[in-house]
């Protein structure tokens, strides 16, 4: 039976972007339907018309075949229609609770039912929820974990998913991909909108792959014999398979020493418990873990976002001198770019008080300033209508593309990267990879923060594994292995609720 | 009221924009158009200084002050220093609100505020006080050696060097510092978020007070022109009561969309509202009142009419894009 049932959907952006054009879409009930295609194809838009986000230019909705029409987010509600986007929409200064009550808005509010249905919830769900705490205080993951609260909590019966696992490392995705699969059990239906091909193949009933607006085909998973195919269908051409990764030739000269580092977080919480190690010219050091385990906290210091409870952060021998540090924050949207700000600015948000893209007095090079932004735009093949374009106007991967490919451009001795993949296509992720490979082999030290672990095993010299904010053991890249990996990643006591969880699900 | 509104429009529009009013537009303008300059400067970041009523009186009572106390001060140096000094008064007076947003987050808006109703008072217990002109009824300074007065720009109007200045020059650097200098991006990408802009490398704790004391000054400074080139002395009524600059600054200043060309068109349209609901007010005998009513009216009409634009340009742009 068909629950929702998307015809001829095109939408044309103002500005004359098409974004979808007579797009066909469906969904059966109580399935995973997996939606792939490369950034900036039309699949956030698309799940965004559906969910009443965004109107469609033409076409015609169909819910349990009966054609709708949604003015906002509230009327797809009502029809059981909930998304959980690709960038959260939980307002970062209010707490947990108030989040969830917004999200209740229209629907008479009974404080107690809604208690008790949260503590339900998250039982099902398998997490403990903190509610009296400030959205900005949780990482990625937990946040995530409230908005999809959020929308059970207001009775969706149809879920549409944007990249949800893109933030998430190995445990907590298995966990996820878990939770879908109740879910569609119980009758939910599910739209996933993902890059990871391998979780497509795994827990969905079909695929759909779009490119440039259009759907180029829907497939029954069970029928798909090679992922590779799927790739070729996506990016239109097999990817090579990745760099072999030589280690490195630099001498070990440190460039960046982390001694005793302790941090705190906003609520006072010590998350990072005394952590010593050096970054080596020429080396990918990758830092593995699960997520809220100090990750965070520990690059905001190093960084200087945040302020190290006591231990000694030094760059080269120098204290605080942030001259030559990039860095690729998980956070794209509230933190990466400026999003009201152009494509041209944007790509040199960090560098634009620099002498090289000044003039005379304090006024700015514009000319050098585009003159960049065309290499930022051309090398991670940002799809843009122009660099006056504000970033905001991007889909999700492209705007990510901007913010890695100007912090790798811009020249620098230490790389930190979050994420710096996440929300990638399978192509893009690859460039940025050997992008990352070869700053290494240039003599740049680079801290990986992922929480893709095949990624960090392919890329990274040594392999710090971080565990309620300690690392717990630094692998060299001979002895590292996936398994002994992921048994340091929950060595601590109290290694954080969802790792227990997670392995006792299993 | 039973009067031929027709005839009130005609004495508006007369008062405003006709040929013989034109020159007291700009007059009128002039304040407005520094202090919404000023204000475009923080609000692009984001920082809220509703401070300018009471920076502009600082700066207009300093003005005073330096002319009573130095009479003889050379002519053409008097200029210059005088609604310089007028201009730091107005500056130091937005520095406490600054310092205490910069550096503890202490919400500026309710500073700011605060700070008008404590120099209101300071220049009302200064005019009835230390410098009330003996001699006169009102509570107001005595009037300062015309030679020290602003130099008039065009003979036979009430427009000085300082509205020369401020349309000339102030409008077009103004521009140029917001549009092209890497302090007017760094205002920019603190008003799109405070996190992203230190991530920006900027420092925001200083980006903030500098902000604040440019646009303290140029409230200041616009009450020294003011006191230095319009009254002559300090009043208490420097800014007029139903429409008082620093707070109609604030609305010159987003309708304007914080760019300072758009910026000096609406202070001279808006300036011309303001005198030409006076002359209404005179010549058809409209309230005072309701020549405020008229203005409010004006700028909520102009308000919504952006918004109906907004609306109605996306709608056409979808059309044509078709
Ligand atoms: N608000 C907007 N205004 C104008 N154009 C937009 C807007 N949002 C998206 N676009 C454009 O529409 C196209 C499709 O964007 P969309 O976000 O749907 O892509 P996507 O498939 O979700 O990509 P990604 O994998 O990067 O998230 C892109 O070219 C993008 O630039
Ligand atoms: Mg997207």
């Amino acid at each position: 039976m068909l629950v929702v049932e998307l015809r001829k959907i095109t939408k044309v952006y103002p500005g004359g972007i098409v974004a979808n054009y007579e797009v066909d879409f469906d969904l059966r009930k109580g399935e995973v339907h997996a939606l792939l295609g490369e950034n900036g194809a039309g699949k956030t838009t698309l799940m965004k018309i559906l969910s009443g986000c965004l109107k469609p230019t033409s076409g015609s909705i169909y819910v349990e075949g009966r054609e709708v029409k949604f003015n906002s987010p509230l009327d797809a509600l009502k029809q059981g229609i909930g998304m959980v986007h690709q960038h959260f929409t939980l307002i970062p200064t209010m707490t947990v609770l108030e989040n969830l009550r917004l999200g209740l808005i229209g629907q008479k509010f009974n404080m107690k039912h809604t208690l008790t249905e949260i503590e339900e919830l998250s039982k099902i769900l398998g997490f403990k929820v903190k509610l009296d705490s400030p959205i900005y205080a949780l990482s990625v993951g937990e946040r995530q974990r409230i908005e999809i609260l959020r929308l059970l909590l207001s009775r969706a019966r149809i879920l549409i998913f944007d990249e949800p696992t893109s933030m998430l490392c190995g445990p907590e995705i298995d966990r996820f991909l878990q939770l879908l699969k109740s879910l569609s059990s119980n009758g939910y239906s599910i739209v996933l909108i993902t890059h990871k091909i391998r979780e497509a193949m795994r827990i969905s009933d079909r695929i759909t792959i779009m490119k440039m607006g259009r759907v180029i085909t829907t497939l029954r998973t069970d029928e798909i014999d090679d992922e590779s195919r799927l790739v070729e269908l996506m990016v239109g051409e097999r990817l090579m398979p990745t760099t072999t990764k030589v280690a490195p030739s630099f001498n070990k000269e440190p460039l960046l020493v982390v001694k005793n580092l302790v941090v705190n977080d906003d609520e006072g919480l010590t998350k990072v418990k005394d952590i010593s190690f050096e970054l080596y010219r020429g080396e990918i050091l990758g830092i593995a873990g699960v997520e809220g385990n100090g990750q965070k906290e520990l690059v905001e210091a190093i960084v200087g976002l945040r302020k190290p409870a006591s231990g000694i952060i030094t760059f080269r021998g120098k204290n605080d001198n942030l001259d030559g540090l990039n860095y690729i924050p998980a956070e794209r949207v509230e933190l990466g770019v400026a999003p009201t700000l152009s494509v041209a600015i944007n790509s040199v948000l960090r560098s634009f008080d620099k002498e090289e893209f000044k003039k005379r007095g304090n006024t700015l090079n514009f000319g050098r300033i585009n003159e960049f932004a065309k290499k930022v735009v051309s090398f991670m093949n940002v799809k843009t209508p122009s660099l006056k374009t504000p970033v905001k106007y991007l889909s999700g991967g492209n705007i990510q593309k901007i913010i890695v490919g100007r912090e790798i451009i811009t020249s620098s001795e230490i790389l930190i990267a979050e994420q710096p993949t996440a929300g990638l296509d399978a192509k893009s992720a690859y460039y940025v990879r050997r992008a990352l490979s070869e700053l290494a082999s240039k003599g740049v030290g680079i801290l990986l923060i992922s929480s893709d672990l095949d990624e960090i095993l392919e890329l990274s010299d040594r392999i710090a594994v971080i565990s309620d904010g300690k690392f717990t053991r630094i692998f060299e890249r001979e002895e590292a292995d996936p398994v002994l990996i992921g048994s340091y990643m929950l060595a601590a006591e109290g290694a954080g609720y969802n790792a227990r969880a997670a392995t006792s699900a299993n | 009221m039973g009067k031929d509104p027709l005839q009130a429009y005609y004495w508006l529009f007369q008062g405003a924009f006709s040929p013989s009013a034109i020159s007291e537009t700009f007059v009128r303008a002039t304040p407005l158009l520094l202090i919404s300059i000023g204000l475009a400067v923080v609000f692009r970041a984001k920082v809220w200084n509703i401070g300018a009523e009471g920076q502009f009186y600082i700066g207009g009572m300093m003005t005073a002050i330096m002319g009573i106390m130095f009479k003889d001060l050379p002519a053409p140096l008097a200029f210059p220093v005088i609604v310089l000094i007028a201009g730091l008064g107005g500056a130091i007076w937005a520095l406490i609100p600054a310092i205490l947003k910069a550096s503890y987050g202490i919400n500026e808006v309710i500073t700011t505020l605060m700070f008008n109703y404590v120099a209101i008072y300071l220049v009302s217990y200064l005019l009835h006080g230390p410098f009330r002109d003996p001699i006169s009824m009102f509570p107001e300074t005595e009037t300062i050696n015309p030679a020290l007065w602003a130099p008039i720009a065009v003979q036979g109007t009430r427009i000085h060097v300082g509205v020369l200045l401020a349309f000339v020059i102030v409008v077009p650097l103004a521009y140029f510092f917001l549009k092209r200098s890497a302090f007017g991006l760094k205002l920019d990408i603190l008003g799109s978020s405070p996190r992203v802009a230190e991530y920006a490398n900027i420092n925001t704790t200083h980006l903030i007070i500098q902000a604040m004391l440019i646009s303290g000054f140029l409230a200041g400074l616009a009450g020294g022109f003011e006191v230095l080139g319009i009254q002559h002395k300090m009043r208490l009524e420097l800014s007029p009561t139903t429409s008082p600059y620093g707070y109609t600054g604030i609305a010159v200043a987003l309708l304007g969309y914080l760019n300072p060309l758009l910026i000096a068109l609406t202070s001279f349209f808006l300036g011309g509202i303001i005198n030409g609901s006076m002359t209404m007010h005179r010549m058809a005998q409209i309230p005072v009142g309701m020549a405020g009513i008229i203005q409010a009216l004006i700028i909520i009409f102009i308000l919504t009419g952006y918004f109906v634009e907004d609306k109605l340009s996306k709608k056409v742009m979808e059309r044509l894009k078709l």
